[in-house]
């Protein structure tokens, strides 16, 4: 039943999949002029461009190197920076672990603030927590991510001298510390819209027929919250936040820039600045395997989680 | 299960002038407008109306299980003699194992998520404090008590993996659990097709029997309360308007809204027989009438019907009106008026 | 069968049209309010301020507030409340049209797959998957990048990636009035499906895209001037939030002003669009 789930949901992926790679390709000929002089910028010598022109197949029909794309893509070649001399997937593998780490302190952060301030807020719909709550939401869903960080950064780098004001540290134990304030940031930032999403599943839940059945059996007050309410709510959170994963992933792209961390995000703001089309071609499409790998996560944990679907 | 009529002999359930509120954009009706009734030990009250009369919304004030919107403002329910709305604590130590309450649907009273063993028997564990094994025990014992085939291998299921028949008799076994005096039930077979409706029925009245339990019977099925309950009181409009033993209820009503109930209800030996339906439609909560409730679809009413109030009186043998007329009722219901009963209430087909 | 959860009495019609009729939502009067201000604020620019926005004054950089600068000059003697208010006339004037086209692209989009359904709607949806497979900012920046720095990319980037919310709403709303009584009878009677779908489906699904746009105009607010404080928005020297955070980071140790007061600004914008946005919703939601 399981596999078989898990099954269906690769095969849906892979339509997905192939845009995207469509997407990324064609992105390069929207550029005015040719794709080769733009793919060499400063490199682009008579000889560099026809070789570029045989490589990728230029004179050929566009279906044909679409599949010249697919045939590098899957060999693992992503092209050479023309700023850093190197080649691209090189420079995104040396920069990943970065973004990876502060995707993870983020996600972590934003389920520790996300989740209790739901739950309070959905105990009592119309009460003091949830008008609070709701009043904290609306405002939050309109500050810009990067002011957040700067917010941050003046309070507890500047004043309180507690974290670094930027940049990733020097030793292991240096990184975990820099990336605090960073993966807090974020965290914050897409809280508004998580709590507000996880309070309407939550409230649901405990508005629920099953709820009221537990209650009126006799199950006490907080072992039904816990038993049914949550466990029924936590699933549809699992969505929720799976779902998010596009924000979470753009929140770190941004914050990156605001620490001066070594990530994906700042190497790509800073090619986009230096015309390094290859370096921004990569990045795009790593960041789009790494959301729809995380989907494809999600739907899994939910068949894990809910024995309707496990079950089948 | 013990038959407790209490020091005095007073009844096991009593509602005294109870008052429910729902919220509706700033304006707050009454959903209920001050209704009373009694339950005695090891008695079967049916509670019968339309939806929207209110009759979910009073079991569910019973249980303090009301939802968001919905508030008890006015009356006492008493069991056993304490108020459980003024004493919130006593209300939660009695549910499940003093009053309990089975829902319409069990897919949706059955948490999807837990094993239909676990459900069963965890509130009534925490309460008695049983070991796994005990609950087991106790587990299989209830199920096999509901009629539950293959109780060991069908307490391991998921509720979406049992039929809606069983997915019921799990939610009784669940209910009754905690040993409850008194059974709330409503309407747990308006879901089920009619062949299970039948079963659970016939259950329900050999738990009444075995374990002498109390039940308030919410339904607007007439036949169900004919089959299962004692008495039964007639609910419109968010008041009761007629009360009394079911057999001379069901025969010779006193109150318009029951009298056009009974016609309302197909007779399975006279199919050529003509249907009937009263006619118009139940107020909503915002917008009931003055006077008699029922007085803008009752085919005897008076000028006088407008206008004033009209509670429950006592008619004798143990019976109630809301109607300050019974006697046009009483005219109406025998045979000789057949022709005048039509008349006034046409059938929908002939 | 009744629904599972408990349902509270209907209320009846004459109640219904008496409760929408009685008051209106105290959110969407703050937010008006607030935005009303912000807007004719941007409006009346060269009446509230002294200043040309891009007037440097390198004898007074980084005063602080004082008569003449009311909130004090930044870094190359310009006179920050002027570019506040200078920026608010650019941010705003972008996201308002910026919504536009998502919001009539996506309307359209959303309509044609909920009607149709078929083929039509799964090629609709699968583009909608594969540009919801990049995140927002990802996809917004290397669009940016093709298309080359100004306005224009902006706004198309910005289409290209916001559509998909509108057409999801949209095609749920169509597909429930698709098989409302109305449209049957309007079928039934003959009448083309353009004009069903232009008179009787459109007024009616479009509402929930209309509520969404109001949040979509603070999303778009916080895209542009996001865009701006990493350099890649609306090019200089036009004032621009984003822009004015980002040249005031050096000066954090300093002048924190410079950076954050112009985030002041942009959350009090998002707040009142918020209110408004939620104010509208309560009106216009169907009993």
């Amino acid at each position: 039943m399981l596999l078989r789930y898990i099954a269906r949901r690769l095969v849906l992926v892979v339509p997905v999949a192939l845009g995207v790679t469509l997407l990324a390709f064609f992105s390069i000929h929207l550029v005015p002029g040719d794709p080769a002089r733009t793919f060499l910028g400063d490199r682009a010598t008579p000889q560099t461009v026809a070789a570029l022109h045989r490589a990728w197949g230029l004179d050929h029909p566009i279906p044909v190197q679409y599949w010249l794309f697919m045939d590098r893509l899957f060999h693992g070649n992503l092209g050479q920076s023309l700023y850093y001399q190197s080649s691209v997937a090189g420079l995104i593998i040396s920069r990943l672990p970065v973004t990876l780490l502060l995707l993870a302190y983020a996600a972590a952060g934003a389920v520790l603030i996300s989740v209790p301030l739901a739950l309070a807020a959905a105990r009592r719909p119309d009460g003091i927590a949830d008008q609070a709550v709701r009043a904290v939401g609306i405002v939050g869903i309109g500050m810009p991510s990067f002011w957040v960080g700067t917010i941050l950064i003046i309070v507890l780098a500047l004043h309180a001298g507690l974290f670094p004001v930027a940049g990733y540290g020097s030793s292991l134990p240096g990184h975990l510390w820099s990336l605090v304030l960073p993966g807090l940031t974020v965290a914050i930032s897409i809280a508004p819209m998580l709590v507000r999403s996880l309070r309407t599943a939550m409230i649901d839940a405990l508005n629920s027929d099953y709820v009221a059945f537990a209650r009126a059996k006799g199950a006490g007050g907080t072992a039904v919250l816990l038993r049914y309410g949550l466990r029924n709510a936590s699933i549809s959170a699992v969505s929720i936040l799976g779902i998010n994963i596009g924000f979470l992933v753009g929140g770190t792209l941004v914050i990156e820039n605001v620490f001066a961390l070594p990530g994906l995000g700042s190497l790509m703001v800073q090619s986009v600045l230096d015309r390094d089309f290859p370096v921004v071609q990569g990045i795009t499409l790593i960041f789009a395997v790494i959301v729809v790998l995380v989907y494809l996560l999600t739907d899994v944990a939910y068949a894990l989680l809910d024995p309707r679907v496990r079950l089948g | 299960m013990s038959q407790d009529p209490g020091p005095d002999g007073q009844p096991l359930l009593q509602v005294e002038d109870l008052r429910v509120t729902v919220s509706a954009g700033g304006a707050r009706p009454d959903a209920v407008g001050g209704i009373s009734l009694a339950v005695a030990s090891g008695e079967a009250v049916g509670l019968v109306g339309e939806s929207g009369s209110g009759k979910s919304l009073t079991l569910r004030a019973i249980l303090g299980l009301l939802p968001p919107g919905a508030s008890v403002t006015g009356g006492r329910v008493l069991y056993r003699g304490t108020d459980l709305i003024a004493d919130p604590r006593a209300l939660r130590r009695l549910r499940g194992t003093g009053i309990s309450m089975i829902f319409q649907e069990p897919m949706t009273a059955l948490s999807p998520v837990a094993r239909v063993g676990d459900q069963m028997i965890d509130a009534a564990r925490r309460h008695h404090g049983w070991s796994r094994d005990e609950a087991r025990r106790h587990a299989i014992r209830l199920a096999r008590q509901m009629g539950i085939p293959d109780a060991e291998a069908t307490l391991s299921l998921y509720p979406h993996e049992l039929s809606g028949g069983l997915r019921q008799r799990v939610m009784i076994a669940a209910a009754l659990a905690g040993e409850p005096a008194l059974l709330l039930c409503d309407e747990p077979t308006t879901a089920l097709d009619v062949t299970i409706q039948d079963q659970i029925i016939k259950l329900l009245a050999r738990l009444r029997d075995e374990l002498s339990m109390s039940m308030l019977y919410v339904t607007h099925d007439l036949a169900v309360v004919a089959q299962l309950c004692d008495r039964v009181e007639v609910m419109y409009a968010g008041r009761i308007v007629e009360s009394g033993p079911v057999t001379a209820t069901f025969s010779r009503p006193v109150h318009p809204y029951t009298m056009g109930l009974l016609r309302a209800t197909p007779d399975v030996d006279d199919v050529q027989g003509d249907l009937y339906a009263i006619p118009g439609y139940a107020p909503g909560v915002a917008d009931r009438p003055a006077g008699c409730p029922f007085h803008p679809r009752c085919p005897v009413a008076s000028p006088e019907c407008q206008s004033g109030s009209f509670p429950l009186r006592e008619v004798g043998d143990g019976r109630a009106t809301a109607c300050a007329f019974p006697e046009r009722v009483a005219k109406l219901a025998g045979t000789e008026a057949e022709a005048e009963v039509s008349s006034l209430w046409p059938p929908c087909w002939s | 069968m009744s629904a599972p959860s408990l349902e509270l009495p209907a209320i009846a019609p004459a109640a219904r049209t008496a409760a929408r009729h009685r008051r209106v939502p105290p959110s969407l009067i703050a937010g008006a309010i607030i935005l009303g201000l912000i807007v004719a604020a941007a409006i009346a620019a060269p009446l509230i301020t002294s200043y040309n926005p891009d007037q440097q004054d390198l004898s007074h950089v980084l005063a602080g507030p004082s008569a003449q600068h009311w909130l004090g000059t930044d870094q190359l003697g310009r006179d920050v409340w002027s570019r506040l208010v200078y920026g608010a006339r650019t941010d705003l004037q972008v996201a308002f049209i910026a919504v536009l086209s998502p919001f009539a692209l996506g309307s359209l989009l959303g309509v044609l797959a909920g009607y149709f359904g078929g083929w039509l709607d799964g090629v609709i949806m699968r583009l909608a998957d594969v540009v919801v497979a990049f995140p927002f900012y990802v996809l917004v920046i290397l669009l940016v990048f093709v298309l080359g720095p100004g306005t224009r990319s902006i706004y198309i980037a910005i289409t290209v990636v916001s559509w998909v919310s509108y057409a999801r709403i949209v095609r749920g709303e169509t597909q429930v009035a698709r098989e409302q009584e109305y449209v049957l009878s309007a079928r039934i009677a003959g009448l083309g499906r353009t004009r069903i779908i232009l008179r009787h489906i459109l007024p009616n699904v479009i509402t929930q895209a209309i509520v969404f746009a109001m949040s979509d105009i603070v999303l778009d607010i916080l895209a542009i001037v996001t865009l701006g404080y990493l350099g890649l928005g609306i090019p200089p020297p036009t004032p621009d939030w984003g822009s004015m955070m980002a040249s005031g980071q050096e000066f954090l140790t300093t002048h924190w002003e410079l950076a954050t007061i112009p985030g002041i600004a942009v959350v009090i914008t998002g707040l009142g669009l918020s209110l408004l946005g939620d104010g509208l919703a309560d009106v216009l939601r169907v009993e």
